[in-house]
């Protein structure tokens, strides 16, 4: 069992990934800005952050560079969950330091099965 | 003697009664076809086009020209916030504007910005000398510093130069928008590529909304009265009289704070008024008259979506001023383009929008005064009765008050923007306050503008070198 | 009657307005409350049941939760605009459960039967539902409304075909356009564009035919489009239209499709455009493509064109030397060290390239 913090700001997705996830056996905490996202990632320090990009207080790319910035939670994969498509968007999702890049509209499934690849391949 | 006083204040009181009543009438018409063509767009919004035009990718980019002069405390906050705008493709140039604080100082720590050597695009003419052009590592954020030419037109002509994306979005440096804002007015452009050539959001007050980050977390009203009541005036004249003016293709303001034009047209016409006191209002208008002299078939829309909010003068003395210099501008605008007035060649603009401008926007302070001191000059003189003057007031502020209330309705049936019932309480007494002291002070601010633009455009007008003013000129001779 | 009777008639009259429009304002106001604390209340209880059955059915064993949702109805319906809100969030088969359901409801039928309503928002819903939903059996009724006469019902008509996919709607879109009826309803390019761009490879053949369609728009945005999708077999074409289409337009849109197909046999069409070409932005757009394909040959063409009078080809031809790498540099730098002809174009991309040098340049569309 794994813990994952997902962090969007619209409520269909959090609701949808909270029950998805959570049926997948892991423990889901949900928020819906940057701000309180980063927090709960700080607090939780779980082993998958899931990040909408565009949100109110700040952006998913600015609480990545700030996970990243902290040498205790550098290391916690970030799976970038957002309607910003175009390739040079992709590009600057990872160069933030993503591991992960699911671009809206997404399927539950799929982004299921790269969470548990992002989660086989970090050492705990 | 008497006899002849006794029949002019008479007259001129019903004079002043028929404007009003023409007036509010006039403005009730464009304000019933604005509700209608507001809650047409309402049921048919579409999620689905703004996400199309997200994804696409052959989107058109926008550059957002951003003039700033001592923004130093805001200005890091307003780029974040315009970056953090949902559109696909677009860059923010600001015109450090001989800024005297740390404008410019901000900006380089904050976003890492190097000297560039970029190249001016030589289309516009502009005045205050560029010194510098600074960019971000991804091109996206540029900034041009450039000596204070005291106008906002040469800081907007000076950023079209050196921006590159095919539509320009023309904001103040302290405008806060909506995630949305961007779609919504571009949304009119790749609708209809052909004819639409700029496009206006909603602008409302935000003092009072928390905000963070330029970003509003709650729409709120202001707390102070003299703030409120400019949310009724918003709501009246800058929402529900441009959506109904713009469903007419009428629409001669589109306000500083948030518009978006075509580029290739803004360049066609020598971009901005350098020297323009209502640099915005003198571009729409150069627009009109460029498109209807070339008969061609165009729109200028405004977009009802609240999208822009901005802050409004809580202090009556900086209201008066910023009220005295839109008087003084409509004067200027309405001057220069006195060719197009009552012209059949320039269709509705020339023989409605412009002369209703003329009638009851430019002369209403003036009709407004003399009617305030008509009244009590009548009672004093006994020409009036007490029951015929207090009459005489009711009507004409009645009709103030029915005009602003519509506007409540209308705003709360369609947009439901302030949801508490405190909120619509506040409003209705803002629109009933109005009438008791703001109104009469407004028409005194706006009569102050007009005097001043009378005094100062016989000295201004003949020596100043204007884009198209030839032009204009020209047709009026004819 | 007097003036002072008709002041006191209009006073009152304006008096019984304000007061009655507020009044009612009011009791709208208190009547749309109470319908949204019982919307809310409808979805409290519908939303977990929704998600649940989003996050169970491949087990298989969901079957009483579906039965739930398809049986459901609320006082104010929130249940399609539950779903209708999902949908543009999701792809895959968890989207296809959902509008399985909204099928099981009747709910396509009735948007089928919706888009010959005389009312033009019920039309707009209708179709809008139909391309949410995704589901083909739309497509003769999205294809019937491009001519509608409403505006806004048209270009829901477009977004629905986007969304529906496969290549009959795009064939559908594509002939519409290039039909009498699509000259008396036109439909705006960009939206277009988006369609097709959804409909993806499905499209290919209906675009391909396309790039021989009568009108300029029709063969604009299929030479667009082809370039964005990727469709290689179509390149000897785009070099056609580029070559001797007499639209501007055509050209420029095969010539930024050349460009993001990058293939080495555009080079001599591309280079010979700029000897020809008189269109500023064609011509960026060639130099722009020459710098996609990066082949050593166009180079001296390229050099030339850094010394053409518009800026916009100028810095456009520049930019385009700065993907050959150290060669390209070089060249630029000694461009550079003139005064004119292209010297500021050079300076001008030297820099942003120093600044720039791990993160791509700006590629205009």
């Amino acid at each position: 069992m794994s813990s994952i913090v997902v962090v969007d700001d619209d409520s269909d997705i959090r609701g949808l990934l909270e029950f998805k996830l959570s049926a997948a056996g892991h423990t889901v905490t949900a928020e819906a800005d940057g701000e309180a996202g980063l927090a709960a990632i700080m607090d939780v320090h779980p082993d998958v952050v899931v990040l909408d990009w565009m949100m109110p207080r700040m952006s998913g790319i600015e609480v990545c560079l700030e996970l990243r910035k902290d040498p205790s939670m550098a290391d916690i994969p970030v799976l970038f969950l957002t309607a910003k498509a175009q390739e040079s968007d992709v590009q600057r999702g990872f160069a933030a330091g993503g591991n992960d890049y699911v671009i809206k509209p997404f399927s539950p499934r799929e982004l299921s099965s790269r969470i548990d690849a992002l989660l086989a391949r970090t050492p705990r | 003697m008497r006899d002849f006083l006794e029949s002019v204040v008479i007259g001129f009181n019903s004079f002043v009664i028929i404007y009003f009543l023409a007036l509010n009438s006039l403005y009730l018409v464009i304000v019933l076809i604005a509700s209608r063509a507001q809650r047409r767009a309402q049921r048919m919004s579409s999620e689905t086009a703004l996400e199309d035009l997200f994804a696409n990718p052959l989107t058109p980019g926008v550059s957002v020209l951003v003039p700033a002069y001592n923004e130093e405390p805001s200005i890091v906050s307003s780029v974040h916030s315009i970056l953090d705008l949902r559109y696909p493709q677009l860059e923010v140039v600001i015109i450090d504007d001989g800024s005297t604080d740390g404008t410019f100082d901000v900006l380089q720590q904050e976003f890492e910005l190097q000297p560039s050597t970029r190249v001016a695009a030589g289309v516009v003419e502009t005045v205050g000398t560029v010194n510098s052009v600074h960019i971000s590592r991804d091109g996206q954020i540029v900034v041009i510093r450039k000596e204070n030419a005291r106008r906002r037109g040469d800081a907007l002509n000076v950023a079209l130069e050196y921006s590159r994306y095919p539509l320009v979005c023309m904001i103040d440096a302290d405008s806060v928008l909506e995630k949305d804002a961007l779609m919504h007015v571009v949304r009119p452009f790749v609708d209809d590529p052909e004819r639409v050539a700029a496009t206006g959001g909603a602008i409302r007050p935000i003092n009072g909304c928390p905000t963070e980050r330029g970003m509003i977390l709650e729409k709120r009203l202001p707390k102070a009265w003299a703030p409120r009541i400019q949310v009724v005036e918003y709501l009246r004249s800058f929402l529900l009289g441009r959506v109904g003016w713009s469903a007419f293709n009428g629409l001669m303001i589109i306000s500083g704070a948030f518009g978006l034009f075509r580029r290739d047209l803004v360049q066609q016409i020598g971009g901005l008024t350098a020297d323009s006191l209502a640099e915005d209002a003198d571009l729409v208008n150069s627009l009109h008259h460029r498109l209807r002299h070339e008969k061609q078939d165009y729109r200028i829309v405004f977009v009802p979506h609240p999208v822009c909010w901005t802050e409004v003068p809580e202090n009556l003395k900086i209201l008066a001023r910023q009220r005295r210099r839109w008087s003084h501008g409509l004067l200027e605008v309405l001057w220069r383009f006195r060719g197009m007035i009552a012209n059949p060649r320039y269709g509705r603009m020339g023989l409605l929008v412009l002369p209703y401008y003329v009638v009851f926007e430019l002369l209403t302070p003036v009709v407004e005064i003399l009617g305030l001191i008509c009244l009590p000059l009548g009672m004093a003189f006994g020409i009036l009765n007490w029951q015929a003057a207090v009459l005489y007031a009711l009507v004409a502020i009645g009709y103030g008050i029915l005009l602003s209330v519509v506007a409540i309705v209308v705003d709360d049936l369609s947009y439901q923007t302030y949801r508490r019932w405190k909120d619509l309480g506040i409003l209705l007494v803002a629109a009933f306050l109005e009438n008791f002291g703001f109104r009469q002070l407004h028409a005194f601010w706006r009569l102050r503008g007009l005097w001043s633009g009378i005094r100062g455009s016989n000295a201004a007008w003949g020596e100043m070198p204007r884009v198209g003013f030839k032009e204009t000129s020209g047709a009026s001779a004819s | 009657m007097s003036t002072e009777a008709i002041l006191l008639i209009a006073a009152t009259l304006n008096l019984v307005l304000i007061i009655g429009l507020s009044l009612s304002t009011a009791l709208l106001k208190a009547r749309r409350e109470r319908r949204a604390k019982r919307h809310e209340e409808e979805l409290a209880l519908l939303r977990p049941v929704m998600m649940r059955y989003l996050a169970t059915w491949e087990d298989g064993d969901a079957h009483d939760l579906a039965d739930m949702l398809i049986g459901y109805r609320g006082v104010t319906t929130s249940f399609e605009e539950l779903v209708a809100g999902l949908l543009p969030k999701l792809r895959g088969a968890d989207r296809s459960v959902l509008v399985d359901i909204l099928r099981r409801r009747g709910t396509i039928d009735e948007a089928r039967l919706n888009t010959s309503s005389r009312v033009a928002v019920r039309r707009y819903r209708a179709v809008e539902l139909l391309g949410a939903a995704g589901v083909s059996e739309g497509i003769p009724e999205a294809a019937k409304l491009l001519a509608d006469h409403s505006t806004d019902v048209r270009l829901a008509a477009v977004r629905a075909l986007g969304r529906i996919g496969t290549g009959e709607a795009g064939a559908a879109l594509l002939e519409h356009l290039d039909s009498e009826e699509g000259q008396k309803y036109p439909l705006p390019p960009h939206p277009v564009t988006m369609a097709l761009l959804r409909i993806g490879a499905d499209a290919t053949q209906a675009l391909t035919r396309a790039l021989d369609a009568e009108q300029v728009e029709v063969r604009t945005i299929a030479a667009e489009v082809l370039g964005v999708l990727g469709v290689y077999p179509a390149v000897s074409e785009l070099q056609i239209r580029m070559r001797v289409d007499p639209s501007v337009s055509v050209r420029l849109g095969a010539t930024h499709a050349l460009g993001r197909l990058s293939m080495p046999s555009s080079v001599d069409d591309l280079t010979a455009m700029l000897r020809t070409e008189e269109d500023v932005e064609v011509l960026a757009a060639a130099c722009n493509a020459l710098g996609r394909i990066i082949d050593p040959a166009s180079m001296p063409e390229l050099e030339q064109a850094v010394a053409h009078p518009h800026p916009t080809v100028r810095v456009a031809a520049a930019m385009a030397l700065v993907p050959f790498g150290e060669t390209g540099l070089d060249r630029l730098r000694e461009i550079a060290q003139r005064d004119a002809a292209g010297g500021d174009a050079a300076r001008e991309v030297l820099a942003r390239n120093s600044i720039a040098t791990n993160t791509t340049p700006l590629i205009s569309l």
